[in-house]
């Protein structure tokens, strides 16, 4: 039994948070909050160029040709900072989608571009709720999707697509004229997500048939694999945050944290984070190798670690009492994300629905 | 026990209902009334108390004598039943109105009451609440907020301080501010209470922005303000009972906080989703959302019945705030769960009635903080309601300056 990152890994892991730390503090997230921008392209292509976007490409793509353990440490170090990339719709989504495909050309060139700092989107029904429409006819696409993550920066754009036929598709594209995005003002507006409408845009087939739902399938799990990773650094870095705060700040002559109503609070968001962690931590190894087991773990890292955020970032604000409501303090931009993270890829009952079928399914063995 | 109105409050619930009916309009499902600024709301709030104080419902359950109605706790309810399902601004007199003002009704002088209470009612002029200070919140028996008797002989106190969270101060006339008159004295020994036209030389008032980017309190700083003697509100050293009797009257203020439709509200968006509808998990938060809402409604019934019997509401209703805010809470999640994806949009782009959703999400997360957090709140009520042991407490049998030079 060996259920811990190697030294290798946990080496890698310093080097990543000395950078992220670096290259991403908080007042990044929030520079972008306040702006009308939806990412901090500077923090993108630093990261580019430390390597962030080849860790699991291919070699002939340009890549380290490294595993999911990697992927998985540097999305906890970039949740740790909330950091304002198109980590969702670019690495977790686009980026898994391709390393999905048999190889080609047409894939390779897309990995490569992303590892050369590009940034790519999925277009797919994430749920039922934001409608899609994607045709194919004669290598040209067109149709519209509500709600795409990182389509407005996105320069490629994979697309779920249907024939007359009603045969499916996986297509590339890359950006055009025939295309159009529009940013679309989000409840935590330090992410992005876009419609997309397409006119006659050209496609290349990535892959075709009963193939395409297989690949969807595993790459919206390895999406919310890597997701909860994201959202297990935030919620550590939020429960830091409060953890500092009720260590310096008093009331009634005692430190707040020596009041059991504080103390017994963290704890209890310790206890969340520590059991997001091993739900991680169990995803991040089927993903590395026992595809088998990714479905049940998937839905149970994103399920564990979502409670995990959405509870702390609410308890770090009332842990900073007043000031935690203020824009001043950081608190607000764990909360806005922690919403953020909890419907991304559907809202929590599309999990466990996933989870209880699995449980089901394997009720026997 | 019979939820109906009894005849009488049939009668007054026709007539609020016919009064509204002719000063407002009313709200189709699920409408909000939202305004370009701060400003505007303030405005509009204070156009509407004006409207209802000319016409007696301004403050149903004053006496006629101040400009009341005269009327009972329950007839406040179910004037603000009816009230709801009109299309007129949020209150931004609860501070003013709730706490404020029926403090200075028990401790200011008739000559101050003669002068503030009507301007007050008619929304003419707002008060605000100068209690929190940066070191001082939960406990505000530590405020450092100085008045010293003048030394030039006019008969009155120079003010300097800071008091922080002070919500509307930018767009009060007045404010209601809690000083330290006497540093040797036990913390809540020591303090007096003041009233200060909000325009006073010295007073200088800086908005702070809140989580949701909104502007609704302030810092206040107070540079050697002076504030003559007439404007002290009861008794030198009885600064802590004026402020509790403003704190105290805000307990039956529920009704306020949660919208009255709110599970119909979510439980005909569920209806209107196959998938939700058949979702056990959705179908629960519902009932809990349902437990909660009602309940608390439950629980202000008790209170104004026990009100009505001429009894005390039972302490039960000390923990409906706690309740409340995790009530909404829990309410505006479903809300976004709903939506699916789709729940990360903010209201720019899901329509003017998401603002209601945003703005109480984030409201929730500041009810549990304001006027007492909740962690405060069940200090308070382990040791006041169950009997528990009270925690040990260090400042105990020292005087302020004492405790500030620890
Ligand atoms: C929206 C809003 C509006 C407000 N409006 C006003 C206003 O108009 N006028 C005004 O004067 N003030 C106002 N306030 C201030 C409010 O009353 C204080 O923020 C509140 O009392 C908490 O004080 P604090 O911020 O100093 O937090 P602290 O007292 O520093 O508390 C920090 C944390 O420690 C916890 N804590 C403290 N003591 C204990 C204990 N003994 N046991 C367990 N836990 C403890 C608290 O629960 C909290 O979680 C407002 C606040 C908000 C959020």
């Amino acid at each position: 039994m060996n259920f811990e990152f190697s030294e290798d890994q946990l080496q890698f892991r310093q080097e990543i948070r000395r950078f992220m730390v670096n290259e991403a503090p908080l007042s990044k997230t929030r520079a972008i909050l306040e702006s009308s921008e939806h990412l901090d392209r500077t923090v993108w292509q630093s990261m580019q160029a430390m390597g962030i976007q080849n860790i699991m490409s291919p070699e002939q793509c340009g890549g380290f040709g490294l595993g999911a353990y990697e992927l998985c440490i540097s999305a906890e170090e970039i949740g740790r900072q909330l950091a304002p990339i198109p980590s969702l719709g670019c690495l977790y989504l686009a980026q898994q989608l391709l390393l999905q495909c048999e190889p080609s050309n047409i894939r390779d060139d897309a990995l490569s571009k992303i590892g050369e700092g590009s940034i790519g989107c999925l277009v797919v029904n994430i749920d039922d709720h934001a409608s899609t429409d994607i045709q194919l006819a004669d290598n040209m696409l067109t149709g519209t999707n509500e709600l795409v993550h990182n389509a407005n920066e996105a320069d490629l754009f994979i697309c779920h697509a249907k024939d007359s036929q009603g045969n499916q598709y996986i297509t590339l594209s890359y950006r055009d004229t025939s295309m159009n995005t529009r940013a679309l003002s989000l409840l935590d507006n330090s992410c992005s997500a876009g419609t997309v409408t397409l006119t006659q845009t050209p496609a290349l087939i990535l892959a075709s048939g009963d193939d395409c739902n297989k690949i969807l399938e595993r790459c919206l799990n390895h999406a919310a694999i890597l997701l909860s990773f994201e959202q297990l650094g935030a919620a550590d870095s939020a429960l830091e945050m409060a953890t500092r705060y009720a260590s310096e700040r008093s009331a009634f002559g005692r430190i707040i944290g020596s009041y059991q109503g504080i103390k017994h609070k963290l704890v209890d968001a310790y206890t969340l984070n520590q059991l997001a962690r091993v739900h991680c931590y169990y995803a991040a190894w089927a993903m590395a190798s026992s595809p088998d087991d990714v479905s049940k773990a998937a839905a149970t890292a994103i399920i564990s670690s979502s409670k995990a955020m959405s509870f702390i970032a609410k308890e770090n604000i009332q842990t900073h009492g007043g000031m935690g409501y203020t824009w001043e303090m950081d608190c607000h931009l764990f909360l806005k994300r922690s919403r953020h993270y909890a419907v991304a890829l559907g809202p929590e009952t599309h999990w466990q629905q996933q989870l209880s079928s699995c449980l089901l399914a394997h009720s026997t063995c | 026990m019979d939820f109906k109105d009894t005849p009488e409050e049939a009668i007054f619930r026709t007539e609020c209902a016919q009064w509204l009916a002719t000063h407002a309009t009313p709200k189709s499902a699920g409408q909000h009334q939202t305004f370009d600024s701060l400003a505007e709301r303030i405005s509009a709030s204070r156009a509407w108390q004006a409207t209802k104080a000319a016409n007696g419902f301004g403050a149903i359950t004053w006496p006629k004598a101040l400009g009341g109605r005269g009327g009972s706790p329950i007839q406040e309810v179910i004037f603000r039943e009816e009230e709801a399902k009109y299309n007129v601004p949020a209150s931004v007199f609860n501070v003013s109105l709730g706490m404020v003002i029926p403090s200075l009704l028990v401790h200011g002088s008739d000559e101050v009451r003669a002068r503030y209470v009507a301007p007050a009612l008619q929304g003419k002029e707002l008060w605000c609440q100068l209690l929190s200070e940066p070191n001082a919140g939960s406990d505000l028996g530590m405020i450092r907020t100085q008045a010293k008797r003048c030394e030039d002989g006019r008969d009155g106190w120079i003010i300097s301080g800071q008091k922080v969270w002070t919500s509307f101060a930018q767009f009060a006339e007045f404010g209601m501010v809690l000083t330290r008159t006497d540093p040797d004295q036990a913390k809540f020994a020591g303090m007096t209470s003041f009233f200060v036209d909000m325009q006073t030389p010295g007073i200088e008032i800086r908005p702070i922005r809140q989580a949701n980017g909104q502007e609704e309190f302030n810092e206040v700083f107070f540079n050697d303000v002076y504030v003559p003697d007439e404007q002290r509100v009861g008794d030198i050293g009885n600064g802590w009972r004026v402020t509790m009797t403003a704190l105290m009257n805000e307990r039956l203020s529920i009704g306020g906080v949660l919208p009255a439709d709110l599970w119909q509200k979510l439980a005909r968006n569920i209806q209107s989703q196959h998938r939700a509808v058949n979702d056990q998990s959705i179908l629960n938060r519902l009932n809990e959302i349902y437990i909660h809402a009602h309940g608390l409604w439950l629980m202000q019934c008790r209170g104004l019945t026990a009100l009505g019997q001429g009894k005390e509401p039972g302490p039960e209703l000390s923990v409906a705030k706690i309740i409340a805010a995790k009530t909404l809470s829990d309410y505006c999640e479903l809300m976004m769960d709903l939506e699916g994806s789709k729940g990360l949009l903010s209201a720019a782009e899901h329509g003017s009635h998401w603002q209601l959703i945003e703005d109480l999400w984030y409201g929730a997360a500041g009810i549990r903080i304001a006027g007492g957090t909740d962690e405060i709140v069940k200090n308070n009520v382990g040791e006041r309601v169950l009997g528990l042991p009270p925690e040990p407490r260090l400042d105990k049998g020292k005087t302020f300056r004492e405790l500030v030079s620890n």
